[in-house]
């Protein structure tokens, strides 16, 4: 099963980045082999719609699980639509954010937060 | 002959300068600040037609497609989204480009129009008054502008007035503009966008020069910049408090003698520079 977190650097030991739409890039851990794969994200930068661009970059990578400090509404709608299951952050790191899911710690996201939030 | 106003930064006289300028030579007018049109106020006009206007977005034909996902791969705007089930649309980033139906081989893609807002035409004294008016909460204002520009007949003469800010709004305002009267103030921040809204026109190849507004003794602020860059001041409207009664009346500057000769003098420069075409 793989695991999309944000992350503020594409290191193991890196701390989550909470944006979902805009975070600096993308961590990807697979609970099989139980390593952390990198990804860059292009939809960070763009002046609209990074949210649902994001939710695309997640269903290409073919991950299972979301962690993220809030989906969007567009992101939200798309995530809805898929198997993907989403989670709230809690924890600093990308490590503490995977072992509180692992443990079946994290709160599952239902409602959208609000727009434009990571801007 | 098209002449825009411009300014980089709001609020800076854009719509006081142009209306008046457009009313003391019988010129055709049009709002291109679709956002906020605010020419209506000072020209009361009479409006005797309004438009529709709006953008083409795809709707999925879920029968047809096969989540091939070219339409995904080519749009420039995130508006698609493929979730492995069904392709979503996302109208309000969609721009009406088409691309998505072009790349569609399946036909599984029509295009419907969604209203984004409306152009209001009509006339004031014996001059075209148009303006565009985008509908609220509604992100995308450049379709709009495009319907305003359609009515604009260059064999005449015609007054634009662009809306704030050097984005896609204002360069879809300045195409095929023959001169560009940049307004500015004497501020660090109307300074700051002057030089914005200078790289632009420099860049579209577009005469321009520049008006200064609520002229006061911070004037220096904006000359040595102008004197720096070689760049043509045409004239200055003085810091006032007559003018600002006039204004939150609605009434035109020209109602009032002292402006009524500064603006004549201010027209007729910005006309002389038109005929010549200079370039700077």
């Amino acid at each position: 099963m793989k695991i999309l977190l944000g992350s503020k650097t594409k290191t193991v030991g890196a701390d989550v980045d909470n944006r979902f739409g805009r975070a600096e890039y993308y961590a990807i851990y697979d609970t099989d082999l139980k390593e952390y794969t990198f990804a860059d994200n292009s939809a960070k930068d763009g002046a609209h719609g990074a949210g649902p661009k994001a939710a695309q970059i997640a269903i290409d990578l073919g991950v299972d699980v979301v962690i993220t400090g809030n989906l969007g509404p567009r992101a939200l709608a798309v995530i809805e639509n898929t198997d993907i299951k989403s989670y709230r952050i809690s924890g600093k790191t990308l490590e503490e954010n995977v072992e509180n899911y692992l443990n079946d710690k994290l709160e599952p996201i239902n409602g959208a937060g609000p727009s434009h939030a990571g801007n | 002959m098209n002449i825009v106003f411009l300014s980089g930064k709001g609020g800076t006289g854009k719509t006081t300068v142009s209306t008046n300028i457009a009313y003391l030579n019988g010129f055709n007018y049009f709002d291109c600040d679709v956002e906020e049109p605010n020419g209506h106020i000072f020209l009361k006009p009479v409006i005797n037609e309004t438009i529709d206007s709006g953008v083409l977005n795809p709707v999925i034909n879920e029968d047809k497609c096969t989540l091939c996902n070219a339409c995904v791969r080519n749009c420039q705007f995130g508006a698609l989204v493929n979730t492995g089930k069904k392709i979503m649309v996302f109208n309000e980033l969609c721009h009406g480009c088409g691309t998505c139906s072009l790349s569609c081989k399946y036909d599984a893609i029509t295009e419907v129009k969604r209203t984004l807002g409306k152009v209001e035409v009509g006339t004031y004294e014996k001059a075209k008054f148009v303006r565009g008016i985008l509908n609220v909460k509604e992100p995308l204002a450049v379709p709009v502008i495009k319907d305003v520009k359609k009515l604009i007949n260059k064999e005449e003469n015609n007054i634009i007035d662009s809306p704030p800010g050097t984005s896609c709004t204002v360069v879809e305002t300045l195409e095929d503009m023959d001169f560009a009267v940049l307004v500015t103030e004497p501020t660090r921040f109307g300074l700051s966008d002057l030089k914005m809204a200078v790289y632009v026109v420099r860049e579209m190849k577009i005469p321009f020069g520049i008006v200064i507004n609520r002229s006061s003794q911070d004037d220096h602020i904006i000359t040595d910049y102008l004197k720096s860059e070689n760049i043509d001041l045409i004239g200055k409207i003085p810091y006032s408090m007559k003018a600002a009664r006039l204004y939150s009346e609605g009434k035109m500057m020209i109602e009032d003698e002292e402006f009524y000769e500064r603006f004549k003098k201010l027209s007729e420069d910005i006309i002389k520079r038109v005929d010549n075409n200079e370039r700077f």
